[in-house]
């Protein structure tokens, strides 16, 4: 790996925007090709942050930082990968479900899905069923994530889930799901395919329903 | 007198999951037993988690709760306005609802809160979602007294939840929280609640966040909370920060505190 990515993975994982979108726009000025700088630079850094969040060693404040960071180096490179033809690791659509407004789990887990080389729709807060659904078919989505954080709105992920059979799509997307109240027992119980316990985990789930 | 809420059963705590599904008769004497021994004024009972069964599971834990603890008041907390029916016509003494809110789909709640003679938890939320900042906040108190008036219910049964915010994602909610409460109160004369711990979410020693954030409450006049009574040094924080707002006279409650630690 050159220099130039260290420096840049080295940046994201010291949560410095700054210096992240500096040293992308070096790299790109160097002709390096975008999904090089993507996959050696930023991928290996946000894994990185994966981990120390997952083994408790960095807290919220400092993923998000990163992932700001992270994002900064995307903005720059995203236009540049679509032109030249470069598919992401795939599609995920994300959102929290209906009358839940706690984004900060999803949040996390659609950077890092992003820092993995994944195209992330980020639905957001209290996303109704009709509207994961709509956007699965938009954006023929590989990955449905869905996130609760209240026992009174996991209700609603079977619900999703009905709506995506209806529509007959089921079998097209994998629904993987998120949650403090959420475990193994209630994705066999609603018949989703995975759950992870943090956004690290989320990004291996992800992983591994796409390959 | 402010009210202490013990919130340690509650069933999105594995400890809580476990003992509902194996009927583990244990281990919620216990944590009814500890809260109250060190110093819940009323117990919370959630067995939201599991949907089917969560009328069942409000049955049994009421009857091992009332067993375990003499004269035990509990917070009934559930999103079900049947399970609230059911369990405000069962529990023996005065019970506090957590909870109501603005929200559409909390109608039904609101009238089973109103033809009741509960102590009620509102939270300061309705269908705009979580509220960011103080002045959401007193919005919709204000709406939300209006629909408590508009129903018969008594402004002193209310405790209007101020909305605890993670102060890792948002570095102003610190500030919001406690604003929140002294201009509710000062506005509305209204008595006021937290749930204390989502505000540490993401951070090292949540414990020394919690009961930090808890004294800054108190001085802004925060008249209950959602804590976990067994946290040694939260209480000890209360009973200090009591005795430091002069709402303890003599310190009396602090030094019987004191003496039987």
């Amino acid at each position: 790996m050159s220099d130039l990515l260290e420096e840049l993975g080295q940046a994201v994982f010291d949560m410095d925007e700054d210096k992240t979108v500096e040293l992308t726009e070096k790299a790109i000025d160097e002709g390096l090709e975008p999904e090089k700088i993507l996959n050696e630079g930023l991928v290996p850094a946000m894994d990185e942050v994966g981990e120390e969040y997952e083994s408790g060693d960095r807290y919220v404040p400092e993923m998000l930082l990163s992932a700001e960071a992270m994002k900064g180096a995307m903005q720059l490179l995203r236009p540049l990968l679509a032109e030249s033809g470069v598919e992401p690791a795939g599609i995920v659509v994300m959102g929290t479900v209906e009358g839940d407004l706690h984004d900060i789990g999803q949040n996390l887990v659609s950077m890092m899905l992003e820092g993995a080389g994944f195209e992330v729709i980020n639905l957001g807060p209290e996303t109704p069923a009709e509207e994961f659904v709509e956007a699965v078919k938009e954006n023929d989505a590989n990955v449905l994530g869905m996130s609760a954080l209240l026992t009174t709105t996991m209700t609603h992920m079977p619900e999703v889930i009905e709506a995506l059979e209806e529509e007959g799509i089921r079998d097209q997307v994998k629904v993987a799901i998120g949650g403090a109240p959420v475990s193994q027992d209630f994705v066999d119980e609603i018949g989703a395919d995975g759950y992870a316990a943090d956004a690290a985990a989320a990004s291996r789930l992800v992983k591994k329903l796409t390959s | 007198m402010f009210l202490t809420i013990g919130e340690l059963i509650n069933s999105t705590r594995d400890e809580v999951k476990q003992a509902l599904k194996e009927k583990d008769e244990e281990l919620i004497r216990k944590l009814a037993r500890d809260q109250a021994e060190t110093g819940a004024d009323v117990i919370d009972l959630n067995a939201g988690e599991s949907m089917e069964e969560e009328q069942s599971d409000m049955d049994w834990l009421i009857d091992l709760v009332e067993d375990e603890v003499d004269d035990v008041r509990i917070c009934i907390d559930t999103p079900d306005p049947e399970v609230l029916e059911f369990a405000l016509e069962k529990v023996e003494n005065r019970p506090v609802i957590n909870s109501i809110s603005n929200e559409e789909d909390k109608s039904r709640a609101r009238e089973v809160a109103a033809d009741s003679d509960a102590e009620i938890i509102g939270l300061a939320m309705g269908e705009e979602g979580m509220p960011e900042t103080v002045e959401d906040r007193l919005n919709e108190t204000e709406a939300l007294l209006k629909k408590c008036d508009s129903l018969g219910i008594e402004e002193d049964r209310l405790y209007i939840d101020v909305i605890a915010m993670t102060i890792g994602s948002n570095q102003e909610q610190g500030r919001y929280v406690i604003d929140s409460v002294r201009e509710i109160k000062e506005k509305f004369g209204v008595k006021t609640n937290i749930g204390l711990s989502n505000m540490s979410f993401g951070l090292p020693d949540r414990a020394l966040i919690n009961r930090t954030v808890f004294a800054m409450l108190l001085e802004a006049g925060l008249d209950a909370a959602l804590i976990d009574p067994t946290d040694k040094p939260m209480m000890d924080t209360l009973k200090a920060a009591e005795a430091l707002l002069g709402m303890d006279k003599n310190c009396l409650k602090y030094l019987k505190y004191k003496r039987g630690n």
